[in-house]
């Protein structure tokens, strides 16, 4: 492998490094440990993360529970359907005394920014988020701003059914690396949320498990997780059944492929696998290709989980 | 379709255009038994449900397409007053695949139309069976095929020739399957496959016969059955084929008897003649036989004036039997009373010229022999004339047919000679069938046509029983000896005359009509008969349900295990690289031992979860494991540990 990864590897591995972080992050977020893992994969990825779900599942907690751990500014965006894009970007303020605009920063320049029920806001102030995440950088009035790096959105949304949302539409979806849900805890799980401590507080106690350094080193070591031909073979078969299968409006484009191989070479890091094997793609195929296939008609699968059961179903490993 | 640029239409368009073509093809046949409304609704619905498409309307809302729905279904019974039975069966079809038509939105909803048209298709069998059809019925099938491939094709970037000339390969490679169904499947006995009787227009011979009746039918060159002779074969002017035979005179119009005789027996000499008769479908329940039958299926039975007839129902379909006949024989005596009184009656104040001329005749005649021998001879003395179109005769047709017009066709004669015995007091009846037929040297058999319809008499003769009496043959001896076209003068047209007379036409028309009848007695008629037939041939002495079904099942079985073992060998996976071919060496090792690898399951999961099943083999199998994927897709595989794989996977023992 190349240069900066044997440093980092001298300093700590990957994998006991995530795995610290898991542990810790365990307390908190009940038997959700895949999601975890996804969640830090779609990080590591440099990919943002959507997480559908009914409204009190943890999401926010999940956020704020990660900025703790890895010790990032974390920054909280409650969208609302007059929240404006200066809202969330920044605005510009006249400032009498040196008789110039001065620019206060919005909250998307904190490290990790947790854009609460995206789905409530107008497409205007979607699209300001959005720009922002593709970009890394904000630009106003002719200025342009970094911003922070690392740079993490994780959005939520409220499943479409409810009223009053304006759903994200299919192009700004694919912005997202991947989408996931939590679910309820199972019945153990949840006595045991019941009778423990309150999240509230247990959040106070959680310490950094690795340096922003260490996230963007890990970050960087991701593109060049070993990747072999066989392993190719199968992400293209993947993609090549999900457009030619009749099941599906379109296939997943270039975009969702590359984004499908990064997130199993994140996935293949935080396992430590030198290459990626084709299980690591198929721990994040439903999280990654779930919510930019759709199905002609609900008989097929009826959401985005389910799409990416039948597809990991009906692609063989070559 | 190519008048539309593929460009304003969309792919899902083009699909439906597919899917109106097919349609429209299934519909074509039914055309001549549809009502015109459902027609013209069809293609309403068709042409709306295109410029929908293109002109991109919404489809109709849901309660309207009810409420047409089922205004549709009313009208149906309406025009057939029923819903049942074949016109109103497909009828209801034809319509209600149009009116789907208005709810097209899917491919699902494509792919129930094409499954409608193809019912609606072979539907048309019932109608009609000829052979004539059977390549519109193909061609249009491969199309509804190749419809149904193409609305799954998620592009239609395939070209239609390719489209056409796939689906043509994939029926054909059906043919071996539809040829063996089409010899094996069990046909159940019975009426259940039969075919329920139409209010079809009937033809051929009706059983009452006017002036005119007869030479109206003449001109029709229709089939009215084919006949097939075992060896002897009868000369022409034996060859009379008898069907109803009429007693009742009105002064114009004969008619059948009403109620039974006592039956006569007949006393049969000479020659017997073994015999297939093939009826056309006439729609009435007569079988034409040579005069006399003396043997006939259960399904038939003879009348007391020697006439086959079905026990049940009519001959609506295509329907063989096999007879036997002699044309020599005396029916014994007494003769019933009441036939007696039934054949000597006559109108009163009808004909009375003939009446005289009867009387006459028969005080100048020593005997009633004497009596129709005079009777002939006025027919071939004066000037008679036999021709396809005679006049339209009076209110007394006898008087006005023999003293005014003395132009006729055969039951003109028949009926004058029948009337003018009876005057005389001869008992006396009105045959008529068919004389004659054409015989087809390419398959060995007569054809009998419409034209070759006749009518005589038969009169009762004390010592003789019931003798046949053809007036016909006095005036023109060619329409017995040799058939319609001598008969009748060059300046008439008689149907068909033209090529018959020219001899590579006519060998055509003979060859074609050979081919018909195979088709008609080996395809069409192919039933439980043919079947055992067959199967005796094939060993098989004593014929089974359940082992004509096994037969079936174990060849299906066999036939599919055959295609996937060809596709096995065909899709056979090329030579891999040596890592992937010792893995797929262990996956079948495992399989054998029940641990089949899933088609999704990746090699990690997959050794995993058969280390856990198999204990035993554990250690090998993750050693295996690290190693393969070390070597299938970590960054630097050793190249050495390629034979350590192959080591331990040849020493795993199941």
């Amino acid at each position: 492998m190349e240069s900066p990864v044997p440093t980092l590897i001298t300093q700590a591995d990957p994998v006991e490094l995530i795995g610290g972080t898991i542990a810790q992050l365990n307390r908190i977020i009940l038997g959700k440990e895949h999601q975890l893992r996804l969640c830090i994969a779609c990080l590591l990825a440099r990919g943002h993360l959507l997480i559908e779900d009914i409204p009190g599942v943890g999401k926010t907690t999940l956020a704020h529970a990660l900025a703790e751990s890895l010790g990032l500014s974390y920054q909280r965006i409650q969208f609302t359907s007059d929240l404006l894009p200066a809202d969330i970007i920044g605005v510009s303020v006249f400032d009498r005394e040196t008789s110039s605009f001065r620019f206060h920063k919005g909250p998307v320049f904190s490290q990790l920014v947790l854009a609460d029920e995206v789905n409530r806001a107008t497409p205007k102030a979607q699209s300001a988020l959005l720009e922002a995440m593709e970009e890394h950088q904000v630009t106003v009035d002719g200025q342009t701003y970094p911003l922070a790096a690392p740079f993490f959105v994780i959005a939520t949304q409220n499943p479409v059914y409810q009223i009053g949302t304006y759903p994200l539409p299919e192009s700004q979806l694919d912005r997202f690396l991947m989408r996931i849900e939590l679910g309820f805890p199972d019945p153990a799980l949840e006595r045991q949320l019941l009778m423990g401590q309150d999240r509230r507080d247990l959040l106070a106690t959680l310490a950094p498990t690795l340096s922003p350094q260490q996230l963007l080193l890990m970050q960087t070591m991701v593109p060049k997780v070993h990747a072999s031909d066989a392993l190719l073979d199968y992400v293209q078969a993947i993609v090549r059944f999900t457009r030619e299968s009749p099941q599906f409006e379109a296939g997943v484009s270039p975009r969702a492929a590359i984004a499908l191989l990064r997130a199993a070479q994140a996935w293949a890091l935080i396992h430590g696998h030198h290459g990626v094997i084709p299980e690591d793609v198929q721990a994040v195929l439903g999280a990654v290709i779930g919510h930019r296939l759709k199905p002609k008609d609900d008989s097929v699968a009826r959401n985005a989980t389910e799409v990416g059961d039948l597809v990991l179903k009906a692609v063989g490993v070559p | 379709m190519a008048a539309i640029a593929p460009d304003r239409i969309s792919l899902f368009g083009r699909k439906l255009l597919w899917v109106i073509t097919g349609l429209t093809l299934a519909v074509i046949p039914h055309l001549p038994h549809l009502a015109i409304w459902i027609v013209a609704l069809v293609g309403v619905a068709m042409a709306f449900r295109i410029t929908a498409e293109i002109k991109r309307w919404s489809l109709p809302p849901k309660w309207l397409r009810i409420i047409v729905a089922f205004a549709a279904l009313f009208a149906v019974l309406l025009t057939y007053r029923t819903l049942n039975g074949v016109e109103a069966g497909t009828a209801l079809l034809v319509v209600m695949a149009g009116m789907k038509l208005l709810e097209t939105r899917t491919v699902r909803d494509l792919t129930v139309i094409v499954f409608l048209a193809y019912f609606a298709l072979f539907s048309g069998f019932i109608y009609n069976q000829e052979l004539l059809r059977l390549p519109y019925m193909l061609i249009a099938a491969w199309l509804l095929t190749a419809t149904l491939m193409r609305i799954h094709q998620t592009t239609l970037s395939m070209p239609a020739r390719e489209a056409l000339g796939l689906t043509g390969k994939m029926l054909l490679q059906a043919l071996p399957l539809a040829i063996l169904l089409f010899l094996f499947f069990p046909r159940l006995p019975g009426n259940f496959w039969s075919v329920p009787a139409r209010s079809e227009a009937r033809t051929g011979l009706d059983d009452e016969v006017s002036p005119g009746d007869v030479s109206d039918l003449s001109i029709s060159g229709m089939i009215a059955f084919r006949v097939k002779f075992e060896d002897a074969v009868p000369p022409s002017k034996e060859r009379y084929w008898r069907g109803p035979v009429l007693h009742d005179f009105d002064g114009r119009t004969w008619r059948r008897a009403q109620g039974f005789y006592i039956p006569q027996n007949v006393r049969a000499e000479g020659t017997s003649y073994a015999y297939r008769v093939t009826m056309e479908a006439h729609q009435r329940p007569w079988i034409f036989g040579l005069d006399v039958a003396t043997e006939w299926p259960e399904s038939a039975m003879r009348t007391s004036d020697f006439q086959l007839i079905k026990r049940r129902g009519v001959v609506s379909t295509l329907t063989s039997y096999d007879l036997q006949s002699f044309t020599q024989y005396v029916v014994e005596g007494p003769l019933p009373t009441r036939m007696r009184q039934s054949d000597l009656r006559l109108p009163e104040n009808r004909n009375p010229r003939s009446m005289a001329l009867a009387r006459k005749l028969r005080a100048e005649a020593p005997s009633d022999e004497a009596f129709i021998e005079s009777v002939l001879n006025t027919f071939r003395r004066e000037e008679y004339y036999y021709t396809l179109e005679p006049p339209r005769l009076e209110l007394h047709s006898v008087d006005d047919f023999l003293f005014n017009t003395k132009r006729g066709f055969c039951e003109h004669f028949a009926s004058a000679f029948t009337m003018l015995a009876r005057a005389a007091g001869i008992p006396a009846r009105l045959v008529t069938g068919y004389q004659g037929g054409e015989f087809n040297p390419m398959g060995g058999y007569f054809i009998v046509r419409q034209s070759d319809a006749h009518a005589w008499s038969e009169v009762w003769l004390e010592g003789k029983g019931w003798v046949r009496v053809d007036p016909t043959a006095a005036v023109a001896p060619e329409r017995v000896e040799r058939g319609i076209d001598a008969a009748i003068s060059e300046s008439e047209s008689v149907p068909g005359r033209l090529l018959r007379s020219n001899v590579y036409l006519s060998r055509v028309r003979l060859a074609w009509d050979a081919a018909n009848t195979f088709w008609n007695n080996q395809v069409v008629e192919f039933s439980e008969d043919q079947q055992r037939w067959l199967s005796q041939r094939l060993g098989i002495e004593e014929l089974r349900w359940q082992t004509f079904g096994l037969a079936l099942v174990m060849t299906f079985i066999l036939f599919f295990l055959c295609l996937s073992t060809y596709l096995a060998w065909r899709f056979r996976p090329k030579a891999r690289d040596p890592v992937q071919q010792i893995y797929e060496q262990l996956c079948r090792k495992l399989a054998r031992a029940n641990l089949p690898k899933l088609a999704y399951e990746g090699p990690r999961d997959y050794l995993s979860r058969a280390a856990a099943s198999r204990p035993s083999l554990s250690r090998d199998l993750s050693e295996a494991r690290s190693i393969y994927l070390d070597l299938r897709y970590g960054p630097n595989p050793m190249p050495s540990s390629l034979s350590r794989l192959k080591f331990i996977v040849n020493q795993i023992k199941i």
